[in-house]
């Protein structure tokens, strides 16, 4: 996979705020979200994110090299949603994940791929992790990925389900491959994260990310 | 588990502290193929933090194993109250609420019970550093984009120990002006001199300087005709120095405090959120996002270096059975077989160490502090004692507590080296929590020496590269340092860390045509429905 860099103007620290607009009119709330993304290798966590934030799918998708961190904007009726996705980066593959990709994460999709049975059992450690090290109050999604490939399907939908329903997850299955129910599981986890002033990625109030740009503060507009 | 880990790459780095990540970070990024091992389970070495749960763990492991000891050991871990709770008060733990919430009524009493029940707020260092808002690891950070990867608060204050208290200490032009402790004419005199060091050009300097080579700083700051109280705060605490401290050095540490000024906040320092552990960390995941192959709870058993044709040397490594290959092999000191270490490291002087969690800021304050104090010498031939302290904004422990660090030269021990100091900012003799104390009522306490290995060191050989432990120091500028050496000698010619991309600069190959674009209304939705 080719990398091209573009010249880079938006802001990657947009916090929580209402973004200015000249006319008066009404203000839309941005609010930023950090989103990790758990499950086992090859289960599909980077073709899901690509799906969603590139509307790409590439069969052979290698290790994402160098794409570990993407952002996407979705806009509710009165907020918009910029999702600041993580990647493990492959960190997972030996049980090495960082305690820091879990900092601060307010939302998580948890993939496994429903023709692997070892995936859905993983996906549960997944969850139980994430009871352990991330903030009590994340949201997480559960997604059963490959949706596509049902005729060699091995986890039931009603299964997963259940699982979810137990835990208080989101759950969807999904299909990088097709698109089915991408967009819409990004859009599940918008509606039910906290938007009210003082949540999203400025909850830590008055930490910091550095940049060349001292003031690293800046209202933005929906897209 | 992983039996299938590949083993063959261009760099193997052992061990996840600062220094290795650093380098770690640097090879991965430039397209070298790494892999990275720590043989523990978990990041950072000596570099780590950890949460409550993992400190306890981690004292009772070196305590019950003398091998261990080699680098850390006095280790003495008290606590000051109850086991448990007489209130029994059932608080949920997890219940977070915002950052403002309002100032509780009454002060709560700790129990031991507490501190297990919410071990997960706990952040605790054992290599806590501050950066220089200009330094060369906030700079690194920026240029290498790993600055997103992590939160930093700004330290509030710079206090210092004066005439037997406590006192803040004037750092930028408004502070100095504002100040009460320093009378009128103190004031010129002080910023004429802060101004000069900043302002001199390197001719100005030596001219300056010429005849201050073997003069210490203290007696350039007298003959400058600045008065004692202000020779304390320039020497003691802009500088951070002691009575002996060189006059160039001391010279070089007020600049560089000086020119971190105003960039971020009121002092020249940055704190990371969670922890200085924080730091190798978001390395590792540079590393990792450019390819590296992560894998932690691998111990080496052994390590070798072949020549192959052309005097090409080649590293093997003995690990679970494996055998693993590489051309350069970069492993933390404490980690190196010693066959591989030459020559021997000079004999340092160690490092004493304290942790104190307690419950309420030295100094009280309308805002949660975030403080630095450098503690001047008790005695003459003391050293001085860096001393930080951080409360739960920065996510290094619950509300209503604070976790604060001593760091000095040994002398005899981290406890007879330290508690002189405790007693004086702490009511250390345990008793009613509730009681209003003008100090703080220290809880728990953890004290312990660590060995100084941040000399470096060379290795018998040029494929094997020998990472130092941390230093005594504030900041994390000789790991930086090194850690650019060694990748130099890896990768000659090669840029140390360039920018990696933002996410709206990375394109994929077959961008051109686009997939269909998101609304809400799902009619993108063309997918086959089960």
């Amino acid at each position: 996979m080719i990398l091209f860099i573009k010249v880079w103007r938006a802001m990657a620290t947009n916090r929580s705020g209402a973004a200015q607009r000249p006319n008066g009119a009404p203000q839309t709330k941005v609010c930023q979200f950090k989103l990790v993304l758990l499950g086992e290798s090859a289960v599909g966590k980077s073709s899901l994110v690509l799906r969603f934030v590139k509307g790409q799918f590439h069969e052979y998708q290698e290790s994402t090299i160098g794409a570990a961190f993407l952002t996407q904007t979705v806009c509710l009726d009165d907020t918009t949603v910029k999702f600041e996705i993580w990647d493990t980066a492959g960190q997972e593959r030996y049980h090495s994940l960082a305690p820091m990709y879990y900092r601060g994460a307010q939302a998580a999709i948890v993939v496994y791929d429903i023709t692997n049975q070892d995936t859905f059992g993983r996906a549960k450690n997944w969850v139980k992790e994430l009871q352990r090290q991330a903030s009590p109050s994340i949201v997480i999604a559960l997604a059963g990925n490959k949706s596509d490939l049902a005729a060699k399907r091995m986890v039931e939908f009603e299964e997963a389900q259940a699982y979810a329903d137990e835990n208080g997850l989101l759950f969807m299955e999904t299909s990088a491959k097709t698109a089915m129910n991408v967009n819409d599981i990004f859009l599940a986890i918008a509606n039910k994260l906290p938007k009210s002033e003082g949540t999203g990625a400025a909850a830590a109030g008055g930490a910091r990310r550095l940049g060349d740009a001292e003031q690293a503060r800046q209202g933005s507009c929906c897209k | 588990m992983d039996d299938d880990l590949p083993t063959d790459f261009q760099v193997i780095v052992v061990g996840t502290g600062m220094v290795e990540s650093i380098v770690a970070a640097a090879c991965s990024r430039i397209g070298k193929n790494v892999l990275h091992l720590d043989s523990s389970d978990h990041y950072g070495g000596l570099w780590a933090s950890y949460n409550f749960d993992g400190l306890q763990k981690f004292i009772k492991e070196v305590n019950s194993d003398p091998k261990r000891q080699l680098q850390v050991y006095n280790l003495a871990e008290k606590w000051y109250i109850e086991k448990e709770s007489a209130q029994d008060e059932k608080k949920e733990e997890g219940e977070e609420k915002p950052e403002e919430a309002k100032p509780e009524p009454g002060k709560k009493v700790w129990s031991q019970a507490n501190f297990t029940a919410e071990y997960r707020k706990f952040n605790i260092d054992m290599t806590p550093k501050l950066l220089f808002s200009r330094g060369p690891l906030v700079e690194l950070l920026i240029s290498s984009n790993i600055a997103r990867y992590a939160e930093f608060r700004c330290v509030t204050r710079v206090l210092t120990w004066l005439s037997d208290k406590l006192m803040p200490v004037p750092c930028s032009r408004a502070d100095v002006f504002a100040t009460e402790a320093v009378g009128i004419v103190e004031k010129r005199q002080l910023m004429k001199m802060l101004t000069s060091i900043v302002g001199y050009n390197e001719e100005e300097m030596n001219n300056e300087f010429k005849d201050w080579n073997d003069k210490t700083f203290k007696e350039y700051l007298a003959h400058k005709g600045l008065t004692p109280n202000l020779i304390h705060y320039v020497l003691y605490a802009i500088a951070g120095g002691t009575d002996t401290m060189p006059c160039l050095e001391g010279v070089k540490e007020c600049k560089k405090f000086l020119m971190s000024l105003g960039r971020y906040g009121n002092t020249p320092f940055l704190w990371p959120m969670y922890g200085s552990g924080e730091l190798p960390q978001c390395f590792c995941r540079l590393c990792a996002v450019f390819g590296g192959v992560y894998c932690l709870n691998r111990p080496i058993d052994k390590v070798q270096t072949l020549t192959v044709d052309e005097g090409k040397e080649v590293v093997t490594i003995e690990s679970k059975s494996k055998t693993l290959k590489c051309d350069h092999l970069v492993i933390g000191i404490n980690e190196c077989p010693k066959d591989l270490i030459s020559p021997e490291p000079a004999e340092s002087s160690d490092i004493s160490k304290a942790v104190f969690i307690t419950n309420g800021s030295i100094m009280k304050s309308d805002k949660e502090p975030l403080t630095l104090l450098r503690f001047p010498p008790l005695n003459d031939g003391d050293h001085s004692v860096t001393v930080l302290e951080v409360g739960p904004a920065t996510g290094s422990c619950p509300k209503g507590l604070f976790v604060v660090y001593f760091i000095t030269n040994k002398v005899k021990d981290a406890e007879s080296d330290l508690m002189g100091i405790a007693e004086k900012i702490f009511d250390m003799s345990g008793g009613d929590q509730t009681e209003e104390t003008d100090k703080p009522k220290c809880l728990w306490s953890l004290f312990y020496n660590v060995k100084d290995t941040s000399a470096p060191v060379k290795s018998t050989t040029g494929a094997v590269h020998v990472c130092s432990g941390p230093d005594a120091g504030l900041d994390f500028d000789r790991a930086v340092e090194q850690a650019e050496q060694i990748f130099k000698k890896i990768c000659p010619g090669e840029e140390f860390l360039p920018r990696a991309p933002d996410p709206e600069e990375i394109v994929f190959e077959d961008d051109v045509t686009h997939g269909p674009e998101f609304t809400r209304d799902q009619d993108d939705d063309d997918a086959p429905k089960e």
